[in-house]
């Protein structure tokens, strides 16, 4: 391992001689790097700062995942609701009335009854000739 | 390795103490990997700190203990890009903050007598993250990962999932710019001294 270059520091800056290759003078630069920029001391605040993050992270994804539960439940009800009001509305489309109310509600039918009989009377003028 | 399996394992079950072990036995080695990708001291605890998080959070993913350094240092890349990545949108300019802060712990390091110490170590920092600006952040964590941290290729391989023979390529690539760049600074520094 070779020795820091202080001998060829300028200005606070690296300055690698010309022997160099720039291979070298590339790890050189590196390694100075390495030495200037040690491993910094975690500060008091590290750990208890790290669970902090971390409950409030489990708070939001439980937070989101009630959002979520609740979404669905609403989104299963209103589907259910949804299904039981179209199946009553075709019951009652299909049975909830007879023939006879039916045909009593239904004024096409009754209509064609008096067009029926309209065609089956002569005119007054004929039947007194 | 500096945590055995078994804690790891723990760790990866939901037992808090053992994930607090393992955050005490590397929390310094990622602070210090942080510090030198990404040159902001204020800013390396948060980064290092959203690492153990994201580690809490998948490490029920992780398959065996053997590859869990690996997968740290993966987290760690990948928080130090995204870092990288919001300042980069804010737009701040990095190396004018750096070399403010740098003269405040500069004249601060002055009343202790360490001045010279201290400014010689922050006129190389400058220099070196002057010159790591020339490549992509990509490029750069990658270079400090080999270089400055001293990661093997293997290990980089591990980290990154991409075979030996691209890592190699996409180094030499990165090198060769800051190669140039260093060129050209030591250049302009000679032209500075003759005049």
């Amino acid at each position: 391992m070779r020795g820091p270059r202080h001998d060829k520091v300028t200005d606070g800056g690296l300055d690698f001689g010309a022997a160099m290759s720039e291979e070298e003078s590339l790890a050189e630069l590196f390694r100075v790097y390495r030495e200037a920029c040690p491993d910094p001391e975690p500060s008091a605040d590290f750990m208890p700062g790290l669970w902090a993050k971390v409950e409030a992270r489990r708070r939001s994804a439980r937070s989101l995942w009630r959002w979520t539960e609740a979404f669905v439940a609403s989104a299963m009800a209103l589907l259910l609701a949804m299904a039981v009001y179209s199946l009553r509305q075709a019951d009652a489309g299909l049975h909830g009335f007879s023939y006879v109310e039916a045909a009593e509600n239904d004024e096409s039918f009754e209509a064609f009854a008096y067009e029926e009989i309209a065609h089956l009377e002569p005119p007054p003028n004929q039947e007194r000739q | 390795m500096r945590i055995d399996p078994e804690t790891i394992e723990r760790a990866r079950k939901g037992d808090d103490v053992a994930f607090s072990a393992i955050v005490q036995a590397y929390r310094k080695r990622i602070l210090g990997a942080i510090a030198r990708i990404i040159g902001r001291p204020e800013d390396v605890e948060d980064v290092a700190q959203e690492v153990f998080v994201r580690l809490y959070f998948s490490l029920d993913q992780l398959r065996t203990p053997e590859v869990f350094e690996p997968w740290l240092y993966r987290l760690t890349v990948n928080a130090a890009y995204d870092y990288l990545r919001k300042q980069r949108r804010r737009g701040e300019s990095r190396m004018a903050d750096l070399s403010e802060q740098q003269i405040v712990v500069a004249d601060a390091a002055a009343s202790r007598g360490a001045a010279l110490e201290e400014s010689r170590r922050a006129g190389y920092r400058e220099q070196v993250q002057a010159l790591l600006q020339e490549v992509s952040e990509e490029d750069r964590i990658l270079l400090i990962l080999k270089e400055v941290e001293g990661l093997s290729l293997k290990e980089l391989e591990k980290i990154y999932r991409v075979n030996e023979n691209a890592l190699k390529v996409r180094l030499f690539r990165a090198r060769q710019r800051v190669l140039r760049a260093f060129a050209k600074s030591q250049a302009a520094r000679g032209a500075g001294t003759a005049a």
